[in-house]
C-alpha cells in the first residue's frame, strides 16, 4: 500500500493511504481495523512521551518521539503524540525531527490529539492521519471542543454552533450525556478538517494557520519555530498564484519574505547608475496602480534610465523589474497609513544594504510620510523630490541615453531570471530575444520561438529552447534515470537534483537520452529522499540523437 | 522525625484465612530498607532509617503492646525483606520469632521477603517456632518483560518459582502480591496482565492484587505529574476480582484507593466500590458487586480504547 500525495502546500498534503484520503479523521471505531489492515500491532508495553522506549517496543510503523528513526513503511504513527496537546515547543520539535528524518511519502498519524483548534497546525506541520479520541476523552470531561477552543459545557447557556447535536439538544442536555458532547466534538473536527482542505487546495494553509493559531499561545509558539526553521523553510514554495496575507507584523518572519530579501539582495544587480525611490501601492503589480500610472506618464521614457526600487512592508523592497515575482505581486496587507517601528527598521536596513550592495551615482526618492522616514533611517545619500515635475527635470539633465523600450523589457525579463536561477542567467535566456504580450503576460521570443513565458503568476516558465539557452545551470538541473519521461517524472527516477531546488522552481531534466524542461513539485532534498511521488511535472523535452 | 526505635505504624483490620475471619494487627517495621530499591512504583525507601538491632527490638517491642487478646493474625513488614539479614539481622528475626511463638493467640504471622532472601535453613528455623507463618512474595506479574521494564523488579518469575517451591516444601503458606497497573500499560492490558499472572501461579494460598498508587519520590510520580500515568480505575479491581481464576484466596486492599494517587473512579462511586473490594475481600462473593455508576461507561472506553494512544493515558 502506498501513499500517494496529490497536492502538497508547502509541508501540508493532500494524499491517498489505500482508500484513505488524506488529511484523515479516524473514527474511534475504526482505528483498530485500520491497524490491522496496514500490519501493525498494538504494543502490550508502551511508554509515554517523556520516557524512552525500552527495546522491546520495535513495531516498525511506530515511532517514539524520543527515538525518531528511519522507518521504511508508508505508515508511521508517532507514539503518545497526544502529550504534545497544549505543548508548542514539544510538537515542533518532535514534528520537524519526524519531517527530516522520515521519507517524505510516509503519512504520519498523530493519535488521540486532533481537536477542531489544532488540527490545522497539525497538517500544517506536515502529519496526516488523526482520530477522534481526544474528542471523545474531552467529552467524556464535559469538554465541548470549538475551533477557537475549550469550552465547559457546564457553563454554556447556548451553543456557539449549528451541527445537528447542537440544533437538537440543550446544553442541559449534552452536560448529562457526554456521548452528545462528544458527536458535537467529533462534527467540529470533521468540519474544520475540510475547512484546512479548502485552504491546501487554495495554497493558502499559512495565511489560515496564521490566523488560526492565535487561539492559544502554545500553537502561536509552534508557528514562530515554524518559521524559523531551515527544513520547514526549504517546503514554502518559491512561487504561487494564491494572494499572499500578512495580517500580522509576525508574518514578516515568512519564509517567502526572507527569501525574497535575501535573493533582491543577492540577484539582483543595477540596471541604471540612479536609483529611484517610490512608495508601493494597494494595486499589483505596482505599476499598474492609478499612483504608479501617475509617476510613468510624468516620468515618461526617461523611467528607462533608473533603477526604480519600491519601498513597501513587509517586503521592504522591490526593484521594479522584481514586481511580478510571488509574493511582490500577491501580497496584501493592512494598510493604516502607518508603520510599525518593526516594519520601518526592516525596509530601512533593507533598502541599506542594497545601496551598499550595488553601486549607485545618486539615489532620488519621491515619498512622503513613513517612507520618507524609511529612507532617512537608512542613513543612505538620499535626494527628495516633493513634485513629479521637479523630480523628471532633475531626470531630464541626468540622463544621457534613454534605454530602448525593448530593452528595457528585456532587462525586466533577465531581472526576474536571474531572480529565479541566480545572478547572469538572465542575460543568456533574453540575448537578442524579443519580449511580446501584454504586461504582465509576456512571452520571450527568439526567431518567431519561445523562450520563455511570464506566467500569471508573474514568474518565468521555460521552454526547452529556453532551457538550452541555460544549460550547465547546475543548481537548477535534475539528472534523470535512463528513461524518456512522459507527463512527470517520480522521485524514484531521480538521480541528482541541483541543491537550490524548491517547489514551483522551473528545473532543467537531462540524462543520455532526452533533455527537457519542467516545474519542480517537491525541493531537491525530498526528490533525492523520496520514494514515491512526482518530482517534476514535464513540459517540454527533446530526445537527443 | 522518623525514629528509629518505632515502628512507621501499626494498625488493626480483618483479614481472611483459610475461610475465616481474623482480626489482624498490621505493622510497618523501619529497617534500613529494601536491598534493592529501584522499583518504578515504590517510594517505600522514604521510611528507612538507619535502626540498630537494639532499635528493631524496641520497636518490636510496640507492636507487642498492641496484640489483642483474642486470636488474631500478624503482618509485619518491613516494606522490604524479613529475611534478608541486612535488615533483619538473624539475631532479631529469632528474637521477634520466639516473642510471637510465646503467643498461643496468634494464629498465623505473615512476613514479606523478596524471593532471593527466601532459603530453605530459615524457613524451617522460622517455622519450627511458628508454624503457621506465611510468606508473601512480591511477584507483581509473571511476565517476564514487564517484571523487567515497566517495574524494574530485579528477578525473574523463575526465582519466584523456585522461592515458591522452597515455601511449599517447608510447610510455609504463600502470599502473592501483584501489581495491578505498573507503568507503560494500558487500562486493558494491566487487567489482562494480572488474570494471566493469577493463571500462571500454580500455588498460593492468598493472592492480593495491589494497585498501583503513586508514591512521592518516585519514577511514577514523575510520570502522574505529568499527566503520563493513571492509577487504574476501581472498576479494573473489580474486574479482576470478579473474572480471575479462584484458585486461591483473592483480596484486594488497595492503597490510597478514591484518591488522585491511588485507583480511584469517578469521586462519587469511589466509596461504595472500595466497601464493596473489601467485602469480597472478606467473603470471597462475587455478589457483592452491585454499585453502578454513570462512570463505568467511560471506564469502558478507555478499555477499549487507551491501547491507541500508544503511551498516554486516555482520560487522566
Amino acid at each position: 500500500m502506498n501513499f500517494q500525495i496529490k497536492r502538497i502546500d508547502a509541508s501540508a498534503r493532500i494524499g491517498k493511504l489505500g482508500n484513505l484520503e488524506t488529511p484523515a479523521v479516524l473514527h474511534h471505531k475504526k482505528i483498530k481495523k485500520f491497524l490491522e489492515d496496514h500490519g501493525i500491532e498494538i504494543p502490550e508495553i508502551m511508554t509515554p512521551f517523556s520516557v524512552a522506549p525500552f527495546e522491546i517496543q520495535n513495531e516498525t510503523s511506530l515511532v517514539h518521539p524520543k527515538k525518531i528513526e528511519k522507518r521504511e513503511t508508508e505508515l508511521l504513527i508517532l507514539c503518545s503524540s497526544s502529550y504534545m496537546s497544549g505543548k508548542g515547543r514539544e510538537l515542533f520539535e518532535t514534528m520537524e525531527k519526524l519531517k527530516k528524518t522520515l521519507k517524505p511519502n510516509t503519512a504520519i498519524y498523530l493519535p488521540a490529539l486532533a481537536t477542531p483548534e489544532n488540527i490545522a497546525l497539525l497538517i500544517f506541520l506536515g502529519a496526516d492521519v488523526f482520530d477522534d479520541l481526544k474528542c471523545l476523552s474531552s467529552a467524556m470531561k464535559g469538554e465541548y471542543l470549538t475551533r477557537d477552543g475549550t469550552l465547559s459545557v457546564s457553563n454554556l447557556e447556548r451553543f456557539p454552533c449549528s451541527c445537528p447535536i447542537c440544533s437538537s439538544y440543550t446544553t442541559e442536555e449534552l452536560e448529562s450525556n457526554w456521548r452528545l458532547i462528544y458527536s458535537h466534538n467529533f462534527n467540529a473536527l470533521l468540519n474544520e478538517l475540510e475547512n484546512v482542505k479548502i485552504f491546501i487546495r487554495k495554497g493558502m494553509l499559512r495565511e489560515y494557520v496564521s490566523k488560526q493559531c492565535r487561539t492559544s499561545p502554545w500553537l502561536t509558539v509552534a508557528l514562530r519555530l515554524y518559521d524559523g526553521s531551515e527544513y520547514y523553510f526549504k517546503r514554502v514554495p518559491i512561487r504561487r498564484t494564491s494572494q499572499f496575507y500578512a495580517n500580522s507584523s509576525e508574518e514578516i518572519q515568512r519564509a517567502e519574505i526572507r527569501r525574497f530579501a535575501s535573493r533582491v539582495l543577492e540577484r539582483y544587480y543595477p540596471k541604471s547608475k540612479i536609483l529611484l525611490l517610490l512608495p508601493c501601492s494597494a494595486v499589483k503589480p505596482y505599476s499598474l496602480s492609478p499612483s504608479h500610472r501617475r509617476i510613468i506618464k510624468s516620468l515618461g521614457k526617461l523611467r528607462r534610465g533608473v533603477d526604480e526600487l519600491i519601498i513597501t512592508s513587509p517586503l521592504g523592497i522591490v526593484p521594479r523589474f522584481l514586481e511580478t515575482v510571488y509574493p511582490a505581486m500577491h501580497y496584501d496587507i493592512p494598510v493604516t497609513g502607518r508603520w510599525d517601528e518593526e516594519e520601518k527598521k526592516w525596509a530601512s536596513s533593507l533598502l541599506r544594504e542594497f545601496v551598499e550592495r550595488n553601486q549607485y551615482e545618486r539615489i532620488f526618492a519621491y515619498v512622503e510620510g513613513d517612507y520618507r522616514e524609511v529612507c532617512t533611517l537608512s542613513e543612505i545619500e538620499i535626494e527628495f523630490f516633493n513634485t513629479l515635475e521637479e523630480l523628471r527635470k532633475e531626470l531630464e539633465s541626468e540622463i544621457e541615453d534613454v534605454p530602448t523600450q525593448k530593452s528595457y523589457m528585456r532587462a525586466q525579463i533577465s531581472s526576474i531570471a536571474d531572480y529565479q536561477f541566480g545572478k547572469g542567467t538572465g542575460e543568456k535566456l533574453v540575448k537578442d530575444a524579443e519580449i511580446r504580450g501584454r504586461y504582465p503576460k509576456l512571452d520571450v521570443m527568439v526567431d518567431g520561438k519561445k523562450l520563455a513565458s511570464l506566467q500569471g503568476d508573474g514568474m518565468l516558465s521555460l521552454s526547452v529552447l529556453g532551457g538550452e539557452r541555460l544549460k550547465g545551470l547546475k543548481d537548477y538541473t535534475v539528472i534523470i534515470d535512463d528513461f524518456i519521461p512522459s507527463g512527470s517524472i517520480l522521485s524514484p527516477g531521480v538521480l541528482e537534483a541541483g541543491k537550490e531546488i524548491l517547489s514551483g522552481d522551473e528545473v532543467l531534466f537531462e540524462n543520455s537520452r532526452v533533455f527537457g524542461v519542467g516545474r519542480a513539485v517537491m525541493c531537491s532534498e525530498d526528490m533525492l529522499k523520496a520514494s514515491y511521488g512526482v518530482a517534476i511535472n514535464v513540459r517540454e523535452k527533446v530526445v537527443k540523437e | 522525625m522518623k525514629k528509629a526505635n518505632e515502628p512507621a505504624g501499626i494498625w488493626r483490620s480483618a483479614d481472611r484465612f483459610d475461610g475465616e475471619t481474623l482480626p489482624t494487627i498490621t505493622a510497618i517495621m523501619r529497617t534500613r530498607g529494601c536491598r534493592w530499591n529501584s522499583c518504578r512504583m515504590c517510594g517505600y525507601f522514604e521510611e528507612h532509617v538507619e535502626s540498630t538491632e537494639e532499635d528493631l527490638l524496641k520497636q518490636f517491642k510496640v507492636i507487642e503492646r498492641n496484640f489483642p487478646k483474642e486470636e488474631f493474625a500478624l503482618k509485619i513488614f518491613t516494606s522490604g525483606s524479613f529475611f534478608d539479614p541486612r535488615e533483619i539481622p538473624e539475631n532479631v528475626r529469632r528474637e521477634i520469632l520466639r516473642i510471637c511463638s510465646s503467643y498461643k493467640n496468634l494464629r498465623r504471622l505473615i512476613v514479606e521477603s523478596r524471593p532471593e532472601f527466601v532459603k530453605e535453613e530459615i524457613l524451617e528455623e522460622a517455622l519450627s517456632l511458628i508454624p503457621s507463618l506465611e510468606v508473601a512474595i512480591g511477584l507483581e506479574t509473571s511476565d517476564d518483560f514487564i517484571r523487567n521494564f515497566c517495574i524494574n523488579k530485579g528477578f525473574s518469575f523463575d526465582d519466584f518459582l523456585e522461592a515458591s517451591k522452597i515455601i511449599k516444601n517447608s510447610g510455609a503458606y504463600l502470599r502473592v502480591y501483584l501489581l495491578l497497573k505498573p507503568p507503560f500499560l494500558s487500562e486493558n492490558t494491566a487487567i489482562k496482565d494480572v488474570l494471566r499472572s493469577i493463571k500462571a501461579i500454580s500455588w498460593a494460598s492468598t493472592i492480593s492484587i495491589n494497585p498501583v498508587s503513586v508514591h512521592r519520590g518516585t519514577e511514577v510520580e514523575k510520570l502522574f505529574r505529568r499527566r503520563e500515568y493513571r492509577p487504574p480505575w476501581l472498576w479494573s479491581v473489580v474486574e479482576v476480582l470478579r473474572r480471575c481464576e479462584k484458585k486461591a484466596n483473592i483480596i484486594s486492599d488497595p492503597t490510597g484507593g478514591g484518591t488522585k494517587r491511588g485507583a480511584h473512579n469517578c469521586g462519587k462511586c469511589d466509596n461504595d466500590i472500595l466497601r464493596e473490594i473489601r467485602k469480597f475481600s472478606l467473603t470471597q462473593d462475587e455478589s457483592v458487586f452491585q454499585k453502578e455508576c454513570e462512570c463505568k461507561e467511560k471506564w469502558k472506553e478507555v478499555l477499549e480504547l487507551e491501547d491507541l494512544t500508544f503511551g498516554t493515558p486516555l482520560l487522566f
